[in-house]
């Protein structure tokens, strides 16, 4: 069947007075036919009204899924559970935040590899002279991304400790370390003035903004006789363990950060619910203030330091 | 005292009449006046090449992705999201023989799929493969695939194969003899509609997410993607002398993200907004090492050209030379 040129063209002609369709079409073109071209028969009435609520479902949902990354409103958030079923098989899901909102540093891992014949070996991900072509490369590199996280997000815990059973399989290793491992992108003055490149050795830090790893104070501070062991664990429990000016001390605690969304802190607790017995200063990404309170009354500060915790740990176990 | 407020209401039902039957007129011929499937066929050709190359590249390291001792296990993956319900069929495989013959299966129908061929079929399947790749490995998925499932789920909707196909040269041999250009339908109107109102959300998304960072406002956020060595695939760091070009390209990046869904419908902006898609995606494609992703997003912008200019690009057929001749 046939339409006519002026069908064609760009459907019926709007009745007088009537402005918003053809505000319509001069906004928005139509797709026109080619000349001599057959046209497929017009839809049905009831046809037309079912592929609407098509439509609007499917576009719905596609909004909703836009919408739905951090920070959310309740309202998508509900709005999203009963069609995540389908926004996660049309792939609709992952919002379209490229590059949002600021373009970051590098995520990248780091991993220690001991093999069957012991002999520990490093590498790290993702590497251009080791995958190729590059959308292979970059599908290691969005592994590694995944790692921006803390210790005890379940995302990272799972991620990590699966990267690292496939690197102990791959390589027949004893024991797998994974760290997560940032590239930071210096600023132009730093190029322009300082001459530093971007491979400069300074530039490659492992970042968390998370107290969980294994503190201590070194000891060689006007007051010698404080060294302490922090053991800040990622299922909120904290257990200090040494000796402050020459007092032995052992506690253990739970802990919460200080202040959310700000410069990190942490309190420690003896009792959940209770008031915060001791708290500390992070003091850049591996140091961290202790301020205890002396039992004889009078503050003590200690400064710990960490090295860089792991992500996961894989020494055989089965997955 | 009465006669102001009748007046009021009677403009204001007439104007709640005329917008609701002009919503009604405009959805109706928005998405239900037939359209020639030229552009349409010819995104088929382009995302089942880039559906092809996307998953044979994933043959080189196979196994490290989906075989029994993956990069990320299925167990990692429920550990990480216990409520998903992303489905795959390669949740279910173990066996590598089993993984590398439906991986071949897979390579076979996407380039089946991109050349036209059984393109009814093969464009639903492209889309599940699709769909079972990235939900496989949702560790190792950026823009690319989240364009590439658009682009998959809307050709599977209308006549992909309708022209530029092996369909189409088997009808026309079978025939023997030229034949006219392919019917202008409803469903290649829904489809193509469909990828144009997706790539304004993308675009409109993308924009308002950098509307949260202070990089792009501050116009430092082209610095910091080309300051990347991970990114990286030509040095762009001379730029770090030329301050007000970062700022420059940074704001004239986010203004045409921001408004692509409003100025890509009018006649008199489209070709600027689909003029500047180019640069901005080469440049992603070729200085951030992204060659699949710039790529990409330009097939989706396909949609914004009219069938008519497609025909007089690909007119070496001779479907396509009546067609624009007529």
């Amino acid at each position: 069947m046939k339409t006519s040129r002026k069908e064609r063209k760009g459907g019926r002609t709007a009745p007088a007075g009537a402005l918003a369709p053809k505000v319509a079409a001069a906004l928005v073109p139509s797709l026109p036919v080619a000349a001599g071209q057959s046209v497929s028969r017009p839809l049905s009435p009831r046809l037309r009204l079912l592929i609407s609520l098509a439509l609007l479902f499917h576009l719905s949902a596609v909004l909703v899924a836009a919408l739905r990354v951090p920070p959310m409103s309740q309202l998508i958030n509900r709005a999203a559970r009963p069609i995540r079923w389908y926004i996660e098989n049309t792939l609709v899901n992952p919002g379209y935040r490229f590059f949002a909102p600021n373009p970051g540093p590098a995520d990248m891992m780091r991993a220690e590899i001991v093999p069957g014949d012991g002999e520990r070996r490093e590498k790290v991900y993702p590497d251009l002279s080791r995958q190729w072509p590059r959308l292979l490369y970059h599908r290691h590199f969005m592994l590694t991304s995944r790692l921006a996280g803390n210790p005890g997000d379940p995302m990272v815990d799972a991620f990590a400790g699966s990267y690292a059973r496939h690197l102990a399989a791959r390589h027949e290793a004893s024991e797998v370390r994974i760290f997560r491992l940032v590239h930071l992108i210096p600023s132009p003055e730093d190029l322009q003035v300082g001459g530093m490149k971007l491979t400069d050795p300074s530039l490659f830090v492992v970042q968390f903004n998370s107290p969980v790893g294994e503190w201590t104070s070194s000891g060689q501070t006007p007051f010698d006789a404080t060294r302490l062991t922090l053991r800040v664990g990622a299922d909120s429990a904290a257990a200090l363990e040494g000796e402050i000016i020459g007092r032995p001390v052992r506690s253990s605690w739970t802990w919460r950060p200080a202040r959310p969304g700000g410069p990190l802190g942490v309190e420690f607790f003896d009792e959940p619910g209770g008031s915060a017995v001791c708290r500390a200063d992070m003091a850049g990404p591996d140091g961290m203030m202790l301020h205890y309170p002396l039992p004889g009354g009078g503050m003590q500060h200690v400064l710990l330091r960490r090295d860089p915790p792991p992500l996961a740990v894989y020494r055989g176990e089965q997955p | 005292v009465i006669w102001p407020i009748r007046r009021a209401g009677r403009l204001t039902a007439d104007y709640l009449q005329d917008l609701s039957r002009g919503t009604l007129r405009g959805w109706d011929r928005f998405w239900f006046t037939p359209a020639d499937p030229a552009t349409f066929c010819l995104i088929r050709l382009l995302a089942g090449l880039m559906l092809f190359y996307t998953h044979l590249v994933w043959t080189i390291d196979l196994e490290a992705f989906f075989g029994p001792a993956p990069w990320l296990s299925v167990e990692a993956l429920e550990a990480a999201n216990p409520s998903s319900y992303a489905l795959s069929y390669l949740y279910y495989v173990e066996s590598p023989g089993l993984l590398w013959t439906l991986h071949i299966a897979a390579l076979v129908v996407l380039a089946m799929f991109a050349l036209g061929l059984f393109s009814r079929a093969t464009s639903v399947l492209a889309f599940v493969i699709t769909i079972s790749y990235a939900n496989r490995v949702p560790g190792a998925l950026f823009g690319l695939d989240v364009i590439n499932a658009l682009l998959a789920l809307y050709l599977m909707l209308g006549p992909s194969g309708a022209c530029y196909s092996l369909d189409r040269l088997i009808v026309r041999w079978r025939a023997g003899r030229e034949l006219p250009p392919p019917r202008a339908s409803v469903s290649a109107s829904i489809a193509i509609r469909l990828i144009q109102v997706h790539m304004c959300i993308v675009y409109l998304f993308a924009g308002l997410g950098k509307l949260q960072g202070d990089s792009w406002w501050d116009g430092t956020a082209m610095w910091l993607a080309v300051g990347n060595l991970e990114y990286q695939s030509i040095d762009m760091t001379w730029l770090a002398g030329w301050p007000l070009l970062v700022n420059l390209l940074t704001h004239v990046t986010i203004v045409w993200e921001v408004s692509y869904a409003a100025l890509v419908w009018p006649r008199l902006t489209r070709p600027i907004v689909l003029a500047l898609a180019i640069p901005l995606h080469l440049g992603i494609a070729c200085f951030l090492g992204m060659i699949t992703f710039g790529l990409v997003m330009l097939i989706g912008n396909l949609a914004f050209v009219p069938p008519s200019i497609v025909r007089t690009v690909l007119s070496r057929s001779g479907e396509d030379r009546a067609a624009v001749a007529a």
